[in-house]
């Protein structure tokens, strides 16, 4: 998989679930974990361009949330090498769309995450 | 008899009546004169003299004969053939030699007597009724053949009655004021329209005029003539018009004016009963017969119409005119006729009453106590009468339908609160209906409300607008509905939101000539559109923010409990995330709260 696994969800229960279910299916030993779009793209743009990332995305977050982020990373080029999983406890179809328009995104996980989703992405 | 043929000639041609009467007094011979007066030469002169002057010519016929008396005068009154007395003074001579007595009527006989028959023929020939009477005891003392054949009284019956007698009661009183001062008149003074009585029992309508008779003296003379007939026709046409009025009133009542029809002819036509019975069902009922017996009335209430119905049910059932001169006879009235004569009804003449769609819808019928056929006049009059009648009923029925609908109108406009219009195009003038006064505020009144003056109440900024979409619909032929939505300014200069719909009458050009329509003040409507819009959004927020603010804890609790259950993690790890598992419920049941309470502080704001 990639070099590296980012959590960024403002949830730090989720934080904590879904760090613990990387590491049971193997995903990741040690994923980082960011609370916010604001904190993720400082922590990108501080790393080497090369490395491979995983992002597992919260969208509806205080700062910066999941959409504008993506939007500044598209512009700043910052999208290559990244593998985006978009979680998400919304309910609203529109997210949905923009989710699927969206070329860098990978996959919609819909909260609750759980052992058996995570799971599926590997086998994918 | 005269040898001087000059003699002769002269006698015979002369102006005064010339006879030659026998000793014993009968005519042998007579002047052309006295032929014409007499007739006949060989007659007895005493025979053209009145009674009472017979004894003195004969006292006269011995004395001329006695000597050196061969001249006498006298006086006597001659009854005419013709039936007329004229009085003549005679100048008599006695012929010893010839032994006949020479009669000479002085003093220009001819002209009286031609005088005389000039006014006899004037009197007795005339075509209307000349009674003569005594001026003082009121007695009959004369009258012409028209008298005799108007009245039905024979002569000899005439000179038995007084001249009171032919009036009615009623009509005396004023004859009589109105004949005192006739003595002065010496031509036919007008006394008036009084009512006579014929023999028969019947009235007579005579245009009395009265003057001093020329014949006479202390007699009198009435002028009469026969307008009764032109007096029914005058009479029925004031009851037609009175009728006619009666039922163009705006809530005419068919009962009141029915029954003042049928009085009203009644009155005109003293023997006939006249009855209006409606037909629903194929059974009659009584409309309007005031004067037919009640026991008659409830016994053919509700009688079923058909070929042997009497008069009325057989022309309901036939669709024609149904005339019965005798009841007692008519097979038409076998089952029926027990029920009629013995109240006095012998003859009767139906004539069905048909609508505009030909169905038979009452019969008007004339009932007479004697058995009797109807004359050329009395048809027309029967004809005419039901012609009205039916008139009546076609136009009480348009009437009805008319106030139903202006009923219906005048309701509409009480019951509805939008403002109805009626824009006569071609004049330039709308008709508001009573809810604009009652909406908007603006009093009602039959000035001329032009589209200039309603212009005036659209908001300016929406004027353009509204009146280019009225243009460009007036001047689409094929397009009869309009809308629009536009601000009105109310008589207390505030402006609403109204909706105008409009349907145009246009014309076979397609020229609009009438515009009838409704103005709508929708300010509430939508303003409350508004606020359930309003209320619609905050309420999806609401529902948004809810849904989402449930769901992130659930989901996190459902994240956890996946965790627990399939992760195989140490217990110590277990009892960590139990302790997030509790965090999240209490999260839970804090949301819930909250949705709760804000969902209580709406229904807060509505009310």
């Amino acid at each position: 998989m990639s070099d590296k696994v980012l959590i960024i969800d403002d949830d730090a229960v989720i934080r904590k679930i879904l760090a613990r279910m990387l590491q049971i299916t193997g995903i990741a030993k040690e994923p980082i974990n960011l609370v916010d779009g604001l904190e993720a793209y400082n922590y990108l743009i501080s790393e080497e361009k090369s490395i491979k990332y995983t992002l597992f995305l919260d969208i509806n977050m205080p700062n910066m949330n999941g959409w504008q982020l993506l939007e500044r990373l598209k512009s700043e080029n910052l999208l290559d090498n990244k593998l985006i999983y978009i979680i998400t406890s919304s309910v609203d179809h529109k997210d949905y769309q923009k989710a699927e328009a969206n070329p860098h995104i990978t996959s919609v996980i819909t909260k609750p995450v759980t052992l058996a989703k995570l799971k599926a992405l590997v086998t994918k | 008899m005269l040898k001087n043929y000059t003699v002769q000639n002269v006698l015979n041609n002369s102006s005064d009546v010339i006879l030659f009467i026998s000793e014993e007094g009968d005519i042998i011979w007579a002047n052309k004169l006295g032929l014409e007066l007499f007739e006949s030469e060989t007659i007895a002169f005493t025979d053209t003299m009145l009674e009472d002057d017979i004894p003195e010519f004969e006292q006269l016929l011995t004395k001329i004969k006695q000597p050196k008396n061969t001249n006498e005068l006298f006086s006597c009154r001659h009854q005419l053939e013709s039936g007329i007395t004229i009085s003549l003074k005679w100048s008599l001579g006695w012929d010893s030699d010839k032994r006949y007595i020479i009669c000479l009527a002085a003093g220009g006989t001819k002209s009286i007597v031609e005088e005389k028959l000039r006014y006899h023929y004037i009197f007795q020939k005339d075509p209307s009724p000349k009674i003569k009477y005594d001026s003082k005891t009121l007695k009959i003392i004369d009258l012409n053949d028209a008298a005799i054949s108007v009245y039905g009284y024979s002569k000899e019956e005439f000179l038995d009655m007084t001249v009171k007698d032919i009036f009615v009661e009623d009509s005396v009183f004023d004859f009589l004021k109105g004949q005192r001062g006739l003595s002065e008149k010496h031509f036919p003074y007008h006394l008036g329209v009084f009512t006579h009585h014929h023999k028969d029992g019947t009235n007579l309508i005579m245009d009395v005029s009265g003057g001093m008779s020329s014949s006479i003296e202390e007699s009198m003379m009435l002028y009469c003539v026969d307008i009764t007939e032109s007096h029914k026709t005058l009479q029925f046409e004031r009851l037609e018009r009175r009728i006619m009025e009666q039922a163009m009133e705006i809530a005419p009542d068919l009962n009141k004016i029915l029954e003042n029809y049928v009085l009203g002819l009644e009155q005109i036509f003293p023997d006939m009963k006249a009855s209006i019975l409606s037909v629903k069902d194929n059974k009659i009922y009584n409309l309007a017969c005031p004067n037919l017996p009640q026991i008659y009335k409830q016994a053919i209430e509700g009688a079923t119409i058909g070929p042997k119905g009497g008069s009325c049910g057989t022309a309901a059932f036939l669709n024609k005119r149904v005339i019965v001169s005798d009841i007692s006879t008519d097979p038409l009235w076998e089952d029926y006729k027990a029920l009629a004569l013995p109240v006095g009804l012998a003859a009767c003449w139906s004539q069905p009453i048909f609508n505009s769609e030909k169905n038979v819808i009452a019969t008007f019928a004339n009932y007479y106590a004697t058995p009797r056929k109807p004359t050329h006049k009395e048809l027309l009059f029967f004809e005419r009468s039901s012609s009205l009648v039916s008139i009546i009923l076609e136009n009480y029925r348009n009437s009805m339908a008319i106030r139903s609908r202006n009923q219906l109108y005048k309701y509409v406009h009480q019951a509805t609160n939008d403002a109805i219009y009626d824009y006569d195009f071609i004049n330039d003038n709308i008709k508001w209906g009573q809810s604009f006064q009652r909406r908007f505020g603006y009093p009602i009144s039959n000035d001329i409300y032009s589209l200039e003056r309603w212009k005036k109440i659209v908001h300016p900024e929406d004027l353009t607008l509204v009146f280019d979409s009225l243009n460009l619909f007036l001047n689409n032929s094929s397009e009869n509905r309009w809308t629009a939505q536009y601000r009105l300014k109310k008589a207390d200069s505030t402006y609403v939101f109204v909706e105008a719909m409009a349907l145009a009458v246009r014309d076979s050009e397609g020229s609009v000539t009438r515009i009838i329509g409704v103005l709508t003040d929708i300010s509430e409507k939508l303003a409350y559109v508004k606020t359930v819009e309003e209320q619609n959004t905050r309420l999806r927020e609401i529902a948004w923010d809810q849904s989402h603010s449930v769901r992130v804890p659930v989901a996190r609790l459902m994240g956890l409990i996946d965790l627990i259950k399939n992760g195989n993690i140490p217990m110590a790890e277990k009892e960590d995330l139990l302790t997030d598992v509790l965090d999240s419920a209490q999260e839970v049941d804090k949301v819930i709260k909250c949705i709760s309470l804000k969902t209580n502080s709406h229904k807060e704001t509505e009310k």
